[in-house]
């Protein structure tokens, strides 16, 4: 607790050193925006939101489309930690369709793997929240990003609790297919750059495979 | 840790080169960033700590020695404790 009260004034300091050497507002707001991790912490979520919504409102203004991404996943992971599952996917959704625009393939992961969290907590969303954290891992499987383990333990946890007989997008063109129904999600272009159609799929079938395994220990 | 071995060259050669106080300070912070994402965040919040002390009490940076300024090496710092 008293380390998150730290990190606040670590960024007070920050902010005030940006302000003393006239930074310009979306470097001022940058340093702001990284106080909603701690505020959410301390319990502190009405001040939290103010915050990130305050930090949507410059980055939207700048089209800064890579911290607007960043700040709408943060929003729907404060709504999702309020128990506010409506806002969370929404927001969510949202979130994804600006990380596109930014094309950062690790911040796209985050949103699918976090759009899949909210899903899986919303009444019959399993199989929509399975295709989002298959996304996420594909995507975190092609760029070698260290929190892959994170999405196949998701995916895991989501085949645990598929009904029988639901459809599995087993196939990379299902899951494109799947994605492709969500505002902005534009998969398919984003895994042609990150290798080749034999490769992504190569990385799903692995996913797959190891997501199984971890599956039995959720059952 | 082979991850850090980048950064232990630059203070390394700081040094040699001679660069001022401030410049080997921003060297340690970039180690310091490294060993954070590593997970390390315990002995980074502590290494942080004690070089925004020690940064309190330097002379205002000499422009003919320092590679960095004061304001980029102190926020660096601060950004990584937090």
């Amino acid at each position: 607790m008293r380390e998150w009260e730290e990190a606040l004034g670590f960024i007070a300091r920050i902010v005030e050193s940006r302000h003393d050497r006239g930074a310009p507002e979306l470097e001022i707001i940058g340093a702001r925006f990284n106080a909603h991790g701690p505020l959410i912490e301390l319990g502190r979520l009405d001040e939290a939101e103010r915050l990130l919504q305050e930090c949507r409102e410059i980055f939207e203004a700048h089209r800064s489309w890579v911290d607007l991404a960043r700040t709408l996943s943060a929003l729907a992971h404060l709504y999702h930690a309020c128990g506010d599952a409506a806002n969370a996917i929404v927001t969510g959704q949202d979130a994804l369709r600006h990380a596109y625009l930014a094309a950062i393939p690790q911040d796209i992961a985050i949103s699918h793997h976090g759009l899949g969290v909210y899903l899986c907590a919303s009444d019959n969303g399993v199989s929509t929240a399975l295709a989002h954290h298959l996304a996420a891992a594909l995507i975190r499987d092609l760029v070698s990003d260290g929190r892959l383990r994170n999405s196949l333990r998701s995916v895991g946890i989501d085949f645990a609790s598929l009904p029988s007989g639901c459809p599995l997008p087993d196939t990379t063109d299902a899951l494109y297919a799947q994605m492709s129904e969500v505002r902005g999600a534009r998969l398919d272009e984003l895994v042609s750059y990150l290798g080749t159609p034999e490769k992504a799929q190569a990385a799903l079938n692995r996913i797959l495979t190891e997501a199984y395994e971890l599956a039995r220990c959720f059952q | 840790m082979r991850a850090l071995a980048p950064a232990d060259d630059l203070i390394r050669y700081a040094q040699q080169a001679g660069h001022g106080p401030w410049t080997q300070l921003a060297n340690q912070g970039q180690r310091l960033k490294t060993l954070s994402a590593l997970g390390e965040h315990t002995p980074v919040l502590a290494e942080a700590r004690r070089l925004l002390h020690a940064l309190e009490h330097l002379p205002a940076p000499d422009t003919s020695s320092e590679t960095i300024d004061a304001w980029n090496v102190r926020e660096n710092l601060l950004d990584t404790a937090g």
